[in-house]
């Protein structure tokens, strides 16, 4: 596949100033108040640091806890099913629509189902499947991925999303007030969450103590579709795994503080069997999973999709996550994605500035910094850097090694910074320069400078 | 050809291959809530999550409430004795999808967190659960000894496992999907309310 050039990607993005100050605004409130939120609560830190190794504790016994949950799910009367790889999940899935003979389905927002492309899947098999979250039909009707796993058209002016859905679903097109187009969804879901023959979701949470699952939402979509519909399949990714409910609280507190800085989701969902006359499955998901757990990086399963680290990005709030074409974008999408294809995603781990605030604001504590680093010397190693900067780093490695070549290359760079005229060094030929204006050259080197002073 | 236990053993077998070693299962603390209010800081958080709150003196006092606050709904289902609705279950509501018409729902509250507003219910108070989820307007009614403080009390008393289906509703349903402004009233409930009984 195309290696993906997220600089590429972005430069339309980035170019157009209203999508992009609105985009960086909204994403940097959503910090601002998680900020505040997390400062609230005196034990904040001491809860970052428990539930990292709480999921290290989880992860590293994974077998014994999903073998646990197994049990106790099947026993609460809920079909467990294990899938090694996306198509098997999707297999899965699609075979118990067919036994039941679905047509109609309303899902919940699931990070899961994109990754596993669920929702393509069923569509070319026949299968109506409306995403019942307003931000992901949104991104569903303009046959768009999610730009960001909980706000997935935030990368969307209210213009755009009256325009959409004046095209498909009728309403007035010169209404663009978020209140009216939420209606306009509302009502057109409304009609079918009472007709579908099937409800999905993806899972927060699962709890091998219980054998149960949480799912957290703030629209009420995920809990109608599993309530309602005589069927309900949810999808989990087989990370999600905690021991039980002791260890639950601290989870539901630090997720939605992290993600919008809100105290907690509307609807903060426990489901422990089917509902009365109703039929409950459960897909455990590997897709790459147990790949990741044998490897250095690890610890980025234990990732729970609040999104503090796209909102802190200051690349992901200038570029969109568009421009990443991952499932995951942001800082856990840039040493997520490379896991699964080296060549294609190359270049995302060089989407960072090496801020560091990704690694500050993670409610689990995940080293985004460090496995930047990683899958940069992997990119390296397996020759998939860019020919541009594989020979920059060849010079520049020689030229640092050589004390006269510093040098003389510093008074090179006083002397062009002094007499290169300014429409030549703010043109296109000067990538820095973009946004950028150059620095004032000041009269001599450091070096002339501290020479001087030795001497006198 | 399916095979879902082939599936099972490779993940298991691949996980015990590559897992890293076994690491210690952490204490829980006890996290205290610390505070001399816990109504008040539940009214505030409740609020903030929009919800309405109120103060009634007892449960007959409740049908007057909704004439007065809820004067145009015509369906209203109660799941709570001592609450009239005109809308029963095993009548007029028999399927979940059932619950699309009606347009008031009161249900009891198991308990309230004041960390977050949240009021605990689980399908033994809903009834059927759609009836909490489809309604237009929720009205919660809460004891107000029943609040705790922070979720880690919370959890302690919801005792998961118990209910096949328990939630955490804080507010009435909301969206800020589009530019990120708030809206109340996206796919559940239009507006919930919590009546607390001294």
């Amino acid at each position: 596949m195309k290696q993906v050039n997220q600089v590429k990607n972005a430069s339309a993005f980035v170019k157009d100033s209203a999508h992009r100050s609105s985009h960086d605004k909204h994403l940097w409130d959503a910090r601002m108040r998680r900020d505040k939120t997390a400062a609230a609560i005196p034990e904040w830190e001491e809860m970052r640091e428990l539930a990292s190794a709480i999921k290290k504790h989880t992860l590293s016994n994974l077998d014994t806890y999903l073998e646990r949950f197994e049990e106790n799910a099947t026993r609460n009367g809920i079909h467990v099913h294990w899938a090694r790889d996306a198509e098997e999940h999707n297999r899965i899935v699609y075979d118990i629509f067919q036994q039941h003979g679905v047509k109609t389905i309303t899902k919940g927002k699931s990070m899961l189902h994109e990754e596993c492309g669920l929702r393509e899947y069923l569509a070319e098999r026949g299968i109506d499947l409306a995403e019942a979250d307003l931000g992901e039909r949104i991104q569903q009707l303009d046959g768009q991925r999610p730009s960001h796993i909980v706000m997935p058209a935030i990368h969307k002016l209210r213009e755009d999303v009256a325009e959409l859905f004046a095209e498909k679903l009728g309403s007035d097109p010169h209404n663009d007030d978020p209140h009216y187009l939420n209606k306009v969804m509302r009502n057109d879901m409304r009609k079918r969450f009472v007709k579908a023959d099937a409800g999905m979701s993806g899972v927060n949470f699962l709890l091998a103590e219980t054998g149960g699952f949480v799912v957290c939402t703030n629209e009420g979509n995920a809990d109608i579709s599993a309530n309602v519909p005589p069927l309900y399949v949810a999808s989990a990714g087989i990370e999600k795994m905690i021991p039980g409910p002791e260890q639950l609280p601290l989870f539901i507190r630090l997720l939605s503080r992290s993600a919008l800085g809100f105290a907690i989701t509307q609807y903060t969902s426990h489901y422990h069997g089917p509902a009365e006359g109703q039929e409950l499955h459960l897909v455990l998901v590997d897709n790459g999973r147990t790949d990741r757990l044998a490897s250095e990086t690890w610890e980025v399963l234990k990732c729970i999709r609040c999104s503090a680290c796209f909102n802190t990005c200051p690349v992901f709030r200038r570029s969109g996550g568009l421009s990443y074409e991952a499932t995951y974008a942001g800082p856990i999408g840039i040493v997520l994605e490379p896991s699964y294809d080296l060549h294609r995603y190359a270049q995302l781990p060089y989407a960072c500035t090496h801020c560091g605030s990704c690694g500050n604001v993670c409610p689990v504590k995940i080293p985004i910094p460090d496995y930047v680093f990683h899958w940069r010397k992997e990119v390296v190693e397996q020759k998939e850097d860019l020919l541009s900067h594989r020979y920059e780093m060849l010079a520049g490695s020689k030229a640092l090694a050589s004390e006269k070549l510093v040098e003389a290359g510093e008074k090179f760079t006083l002397a062009a910074l002094k007499h290169t005229p300014h429409a030549l060094m703010a043109s296109r030929f000067n990538p820095w320069a973009k946004a950028h204006e150059m620095p004032a050259a000041p009269e001599k080197t450091f070096r002339q400078w501290y020479r001087e002073q030795q001497k006198s | 050809m399916k095979q879902p236990n082939d599936a099972k053993s490779t993940i298991l077998e691949k996980i015990r291959a590559g897992k890293p070693d076994a690491l210690p299962r952490p204490e829980m603390p006890d996290f205290a809530y610390e505070s001399s209010d816990l109504v008040g800081d539940f009214v505030r958080m409740a609020e903030s999550f929009d919800a309405k709150t109120d103060h009634i003196e007892g449960i007959e006092a409740i049908d007057s409430y909704i004439k007065e606050h809820f004067a145009d709904v015509n369906t209203i289902y109660s799941a709570v004795e001592g609450v009239s609705g005109n809308v029963h279950l095993g009548w007029e509501l028999n399927r979940p999808q059932d619950a699309q018409q009606v347009d008031l729902t009161v249900i009891a509250g198991v308990f309230g967190v004041a960390e977050t507003g949240s009021v605990w219910v689980t399908t033994e108070q809903l009834t059927m659960n759609s009836l909490g989820l489809l309604a237009k307007h929720l009205i919660i009614v809460l004891r107000e000894q029943d609040l705790v403080g922070n979720l880690h009390e919370g959890y302690k008393r919801a005792n998961l496992g118990s209910q096949q289906y328990g939630v955490f509703m804080t507010g009435p349903s909301a969206t800020a999907d589009i530019e990120a402004v708030h809206i109340t009233g996206a796919q559940g409930a239009l507006s919930a309310t919590v009546l607390l009984l001294s």
